[in-house]
C-alpha cells in the first residue's frame, strides 16, 4: 500500500497564543515496500508526523493519502485502515492491561474481527518473532521487565499482520542486544514485503537498517533520500544538530590521512571491508 | 481530543488583580459573595455589578474568556428562572394546574438570575487571575490557625497541589493511550452501553498502572530531597502584603459598608418595585380589553 501526504501541517494548541507547529507543510511519498527511517532532534515532530500517517491526529491543513484516498475524509473506511496499518508507540508498554501476556497480544487481532483460535495462532506467531516463549504467554505483562514489555508489546501490534508498520523509536532504553534483534526483526519483515517506517534517534541504526532516510527539522522535510546521499551532507546535519554516524568522521579521518579510501561509507562493514581493500592492495 | 477540559482556568496577564496576594482574592471573594446574598434590592445590585465590571476591567481578562464557561450554569440558571416565575407565591397573575404566576416571582427571578450571573463572574475572575498553586498556598496559609486543632493544613494542601500538577499529566497519559488502544482497533465510539464500558478498561487500566507508579515514583523522590511534612519549611514564594493588597482592602471594606448601607436604607425598594411592576401591567390588561 503506498502512503503519501500533501502539504500535511499540524499545529499544537491551535488559535491560542501558544500554537505550536510541530509538523510543517510535509509533502512525501512512500511507495509499498519500502524500509523509511525518520530521523530529527528531540522536538522536531517527528511522533506527531507519524500520528498523522495513522490518523490518529487530524491535520490542521493538508492530508494523508492510502492507495490514493484521503484517510481524514468522512466516508472513509477507518476500521479496514486500522487492520492495514499498525504503530507501536514511543514507550509503548505503558499500553499493557490484559491479564496475560497472550491476551493482550490478541487484543489487536480480535479486534480486526478474527476469531479466538486465528487470533491465538497469530498472537503466538508475532511473540515468537519477538523472541518470547511459550513458558511467559500466561504470566502477566505487568511482572514482565521492561524490555519484554516492550517485546510484548510490539507484537500487540505485529500480530494485527500491518501492511505498513510505524514504530516510534522502538529501540529506546533497550539493551544492544535487544535492539539488534528488534531491528533484525524489522528488516526480516521488510524483506518480506511490509513498508516498514522507523523513527529513531540513532543514526548508527538508521544507517545500518534503512533504505531510505527522512530528516526532519523544525517540523520541515530537511533531507530526504539514501544513507550515502543524506549523510554526504554532515554538516548541515551537525547545523541541526544531528551527527552521521561515526565511521563516516573514521573514514573522512583516514581520507585526510592520505590514504585514498571513499569517504562515501556509513555503516562499520563497509568500512571495514573498504579498509581492509586499501592494505591488500 | 482531551483538550477541552478545562481545569484551573488560570489566564496569564499582567494585571493588578493578578498579583495581588491570593489571600486577598480568597477573602475578597467570599466577602462579595456574601454582599450577593444578604440583601435583596437593586440598588445593591447596582454596586455589585459596578464593584464587579471595575475588578474586570483591571484585570485584563477579555470578557470572552469570562463568559466561555457560561455554558455549563446555563441549566441552573434557567432552572433557578423557572422556578421563580412559576411556582413563587404573592399577587398571582395568571394560575394553570400546579403553576402560578406572580409579580413577586418575576422579580425574584431577576434577582436571582443576577444574583447568580454575578456569582459565577466574580468567582471566575479569582480563578482566572490566580494560578491553582497560589490558591492553595492562599488556603493553607488562611487555614492555618486550625492547626491547634491538630488539623494537618499543610499536609493536606500539599496533596491538593500535587492532585492539581498531576491531572494534565495524567491527562496527557490517557490521551496517549487511548490513541495507543484506538491504534489496535479498540472500538471508543460505540454507541452500545456494554461496548463502551468495555472499552474503558484498555484505558483505564494502563492509566491506574501508571498513575500508581508515577505517585510511588513522587513519593519516593520527596523522601529523596528530605520532606518531612510542614513543620520548619520555608518557602521558595514567599507570600505577602503588599501596598495594592492594603488598598485592595480598603475597597472591599468599602463596598461592603456601601452594600450594608443601602440594604438597609433602601429596604422597601422591592416592594415599590412589585407594586410598579403590577399597576403597569394592570395598565396594560386594561388597554388591551379596552381594545378589545
Ligand atoms: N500534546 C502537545 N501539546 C502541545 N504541544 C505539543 C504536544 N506534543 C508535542 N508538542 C510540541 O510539538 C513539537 C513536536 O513534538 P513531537 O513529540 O512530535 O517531537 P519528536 O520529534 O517526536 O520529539 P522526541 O524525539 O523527543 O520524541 C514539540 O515542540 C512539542 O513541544
Ligand atoms: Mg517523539
Amino acid at each position: 500500500m503506498n502512503l503519501e501526504t500533501k502539504n500535511l501541517t499540524y499545529e499544537y494548541d491551535a488559535g491560542t497564543t501558544q500554537a505550536v507547529r510541530a509538523v510543517d507543510d510535509i509533502s512525501i511519498s512512500i511507495p509499498s515496500g519500502q524500509f523509511v527511517g525518520i530521523v530529527g532532534h528531540t522536538g522536531s515532530g517527528k511522533t506527531t508526523f507519524v500520528q498523522l500517517l495513522d490518523g490518529l491526529l487530524k491535520p490542521s491543513s493538508g492530508s494523508v493519502y492510502l492507495d490514493g484516498e484521503d484517510i481524514n475524509e468522512k466516508k472513509y473506511d477507518r476500521k479496514s485502515m486500522r487492520a492495514a496499518m499498525g504503530i507501536v508507540f514511543q514507550y509503548p508498554e505503558y499500553q499493557l492491561f490484559e491479564t496475560t501476556v497472550l491476551k493482550d497480544v490478541c487484543f489487536g487481532p480480535l479486534n480486526m474481527g478474527l476469531s479466538q483460535d486465528e487470533a491465538t495462532k497469530y498472537a503466538k506467531e508475532a511473540l515468537l518473532k519477538l523472541g518470547m516463549q511459550e513458558d511467559s504467554y500466561g504470566a502477566s505483562p505487568f511482572e514482565l521487565s521492561g524490555g519484554q514489555k516492550r517485546r510484548v508489546a510490539i507484537a500487540g501490534v505485529l500480530a494485527m499482520n500491518p501492511k505498513i508498520l510505524i514504530l516510534d523509536e522502538p529501540t529506546a532504553g533497550l539493551d544492544p542486544e535487544g535492539r539488534d534483534e528488534v531491528l533484525g526483526l524489522l528488516k526480516k519483515l521488510n524483506e518480506s514485503g511490509m513498508t516498514v517506517i522507523l523513527v529513531s534517534h540513532s543514526m548508527e541504526d538508521v544507517a545500518k537498517y534503512v533504505g531510505r532516510i527522512i530528516v526532519i527539522n523544525d517540523g520541515k522535510v530537511f533531507l530526504d533520500g539514501d544513507g550515502k546521499e543524506v549523510f554526504s551532507h554532515v554538516k548541515q546535519l551537525e547545523e541541526i544538530g544531528l551527527a552521521a554516524p561515526e565511521v563516516a568522521y573514521l573514514m573522512q579521518a583516514v581520507h585526510d590521512a592520505g590514504i585514498p579510501v571513499s569517504t562515501n561509507i556509513t555503516t562499520v562493514e563497509e568500512a571495514a571491508s573498504e579498509i581492509l581493500l586499501k592494505f591488500q592492495t | 481530543m482531551l483538550k477541552d477540559i478545562t481545569l484551573g482556568q488560570y489566564y496569564r496577564a499582567d494585571s493588578v488583580i493578578h498579583r495581588m496576594d491570593a489571600r486577598t482574592k480568597i477573602v475578597g471573594t467570599v466577602l462579595y459573595m456574601v454582599s450577593l446574598f444578604i440583601f435583596n434590592n437593586c440598588i445593591c445590585y447596582a454596586l455589585a455589578a459596578i464593584f464587579l465590571i471595575t475588578v474586570m476591567a483591571l484585570s485584563k481578562i477579555p470578557p470572552k474568556f469570562m463568559f466561555r464557561g457560561m455554558k455549563s450554569i446555563l441549566f441552573l440558571l434557567l432552572f433557578t428562572v423557572f422556578y421563580n416565575i412559576f411556582l413563587g407565591t404573592g399577587t398571582v397573575i395568571v394560575k394553570f394546574w400546579v403553576f402560578q404566576v406572580t409579580y413577586e416571582g418575576i422579580v425574584n427571578a431577576f434577582y436571582m438570575l443576577v444574583r447568580l450571573f454575578m456569582l459565577y463572574v466574580g468567582s471566575s475572575l479569582m480563578t482566572l487571575t490566580t494560578t491553582p498553586n497560589q490558591l492553595t498556598d492562599g488556603l493553607e496559609s488562611l487555614f492555618k490557625p486550625l492547626k491547634i486543632f491538630r488539623i494537618p493544613v499543610h499536609e493536606m494542601a500539599m496533596m491538593m497541589s500535587i492532585a492539581l500538577r498531576f491531572i494534565p499529566i495524567l491527562m496527557e497519559e490517557t490521551d496517549r493511550i487511548m490513541k495507543a488502544q484506538i491504534a489496535r482497533g479498540a472500538d471508543l465510539e460505540s454507541r452500545q452501553i456494554s461496548k463502551r464500558i468495555k472499552s474503558l478498561i484498555p484505558i483505564l487500566v494502563p492509566l491506574f498502572v501508571s498513575a500508581f507508579r508515577r505517585a510511588g515514583d513522587l513519593a519516593l523522590a520527596m523522601e529523596a530531597r528530605c520532606y518531612h511534612g510542614g513543620d520548619g519549611r520555608t518557602r521558595m514564594k514567599e507570600m505577602k502584603f503588599a501596598g495594592r493588597d492594603v488598598a485592595a482592602w480598603f475597597v472591599i471594606a468599602g463596598y461592603f459598608g456601601a452594600v450594608i448601607f443601602c440594604g438597609i436604607y433602601f429596604k422597601g425598594f422591592t416592594d415599590y418595585l412589585v407594586a410598579e411592576l403590577q399597576t403597569g401591567l394592570e395598565l396594560i390588561v386594561a388597554f388591551v380589553k379596552g381594545i378589545g
